[in-house]
């Protein structure tokens, strides 16, 4: 236990923030203060012990050299799921909100003989973590996979630290992000997006056609290019 | 190059120039050995482990968002490589043989009188503590980071750092009363 006078600076010099004067202080009041003379040397020799314990050889160090010869850095590439995961409260929330995204793009369908119902023309471009998806003609949920066949009726399910993108088009993608569920569902003969809750993000190419959110208070059309909804 | 800081290593590095990396694992490699000794008892798997974590480094380091922030990066790479170390282990269920040193025989360090014994229970009782506070102590001690550093490292206030680090340290404090004891008599 350190005198009470010096019980602050010795705590100081334990973590490492004294400066060289304050330092030069305590080294002098230590030599006529055996309190805290025991508390530093304590110190000292928890370091000693310490680094000894952990202490290695340097050779392993060798071996990283070598192999950084002969690998390259990855480049620096956009990462939307860290984007997404950032608090979104600039983009304001929408309390309660049952939202549908309406794309007129619904009419492409890619023929799948291997199902009895028609895939839609979406690719899963990108996929973090677990996310599940139900078919429609499936009571269960199983967990997705990179190349998976998107079908209408399907719901989706990202888990903590998941996302999901799903690719319309080269220039068109929605973008779910952890811990939400969205559902494509047939809306006068068109398919469309319903988020039930949590996050999702849409990039539209402008200028777009016709993009309808529906809330329980109505319906109305969305003009921008880029917009993140929560789901409360 | 030496006196280059951390923040131009990383952006050196990046720019093409290995040798930077170099000098940043010179300067993290007792960290990152230590924090793999704290979690893994077979000093040549924690220098694989250690190994992989620099590697990893490097090849995402393009995406450190704040270069300053290495250190604390590393150790997160580092811990979550001595993670699946464990969960691999468990799936293999392997035994390994490891060569059984004569029963408190000193060991050769900088301290000759701590025993093959004595490092093993130091690393245990480092290895008790919660993941939190082993960052914090290992950064501390190993790095020579000051606890102001690490809370830049680790992008957590001050006084969070300083908290942890007087738990960890009187944790370890009380833990290791006894061995103190025994260094001390030993050095006698």
């Amino acid at each position: 236990m350190t005198c009470k006078a010096y019980q602050t600076i010795v705590n100081h010099y334990k973590e490492g923030i004294l400066d060289q004067e304050a330092l030069d202080d305590l080294q002098q009041h230590i030599k006529t203060c055996s309190a805290c003379g025991a508390v530093v040397s304590e110190f000292s020799q928890m370091q000693m012990i310490l680094e000894d314990s952990l202490h290695s050889s340097n050779t392993g160090k060798e071996k990283i050299s070598q192999a950084i010869t002969e690998i390259e850095i990855h480049p620096r590439t956009q990462a939307p799921f860290r984007k997404l995961l950032i608090p979104l409260a600039r983009y304001g929330t929408a309390a309660a909100v049952f939202l549908v995204l309406g794309l007129f793009w619904g009419s492409r369908k890619a023929p799948d003989a291997s199902s009895q119902q028609q895939a839609l023309g979406i690719v899963v471009s990108k996929l973090q973590g677990n996310v599940l998806v139900k078919h429609p003609w499936e009571n269960h949920w199983q967990k997705m996979s990179p190349g998976e066949s998107i079908y209408e009726g399907d719901t989706f399910l990202s888990l903590h630290e998941a996302a999901l993108v799903l690719s319309l088009d080269p220039n068109n993608a929605v973008t779910l992000n952890e811990n939400s569920s969205l559902a494509l569902l047939e809306y006068n003969g068109r398919t469309e997006f319903e988020i039930t809750y949590g996050t999702v993000k849409a990039t539209l190419d402008g200028p777009h056609e016709p993009f309808f959110v529906s809330t329980p208070q109505g319906r109305f059309e969305a003009l921008g290019t880029e917009f993140i909804v929560r789901v409360r | 190059m030496k006196t280059l800081n951390d923040s131009q290593l990383v952006i050196t590095t990046v720019q093409g120039n290995k040798e930077s990396f170099n000098c940043l694992v010179d300067r993290y490699w007792p960290m990152a050995m230590a924090l793999c000794l704290s979690r893994v008892s077979d000093v040549s798997e924690a220098e694989d482990i250690a190994q992989e974590g620099f590697i990893q480094a490097y090849q995402h380091l393009a995406t450190l968002k704040d270069p300053s922030r290495f250190a604390g990066w590393l150790t997160r790479i580092i811990q979550k490589k001595c993670f699946d170390y464990y969960r691999s282990a468990r799936k293999n269920r392997t035994v390994s043989l490891s060569v059984v040193s004569p029963k408190d025989t000193p060991v050769f360090t900088s301290n000759p009188g701590l025993t093959t014994s004595q490092i093993k229970l130091i690393r245990e009782k480092i290895s008790t503590l919660p993941e939190k506070y082993q960052r914090v102590i290992i950064m501390r001690f190993m790095a020579g980071l000051s606890t102001q550093e690490i809370s830049q490292q680790l992008n957590k206030r001050y006084g969070t750092i300083s908290v942890w680090f007087h738990r960890a340290y009187k944790i370890l404090r009380q833990e290791l009363t006894p061995l103190f004891v025994e260094v001390q008599s030993h050095d006698m």
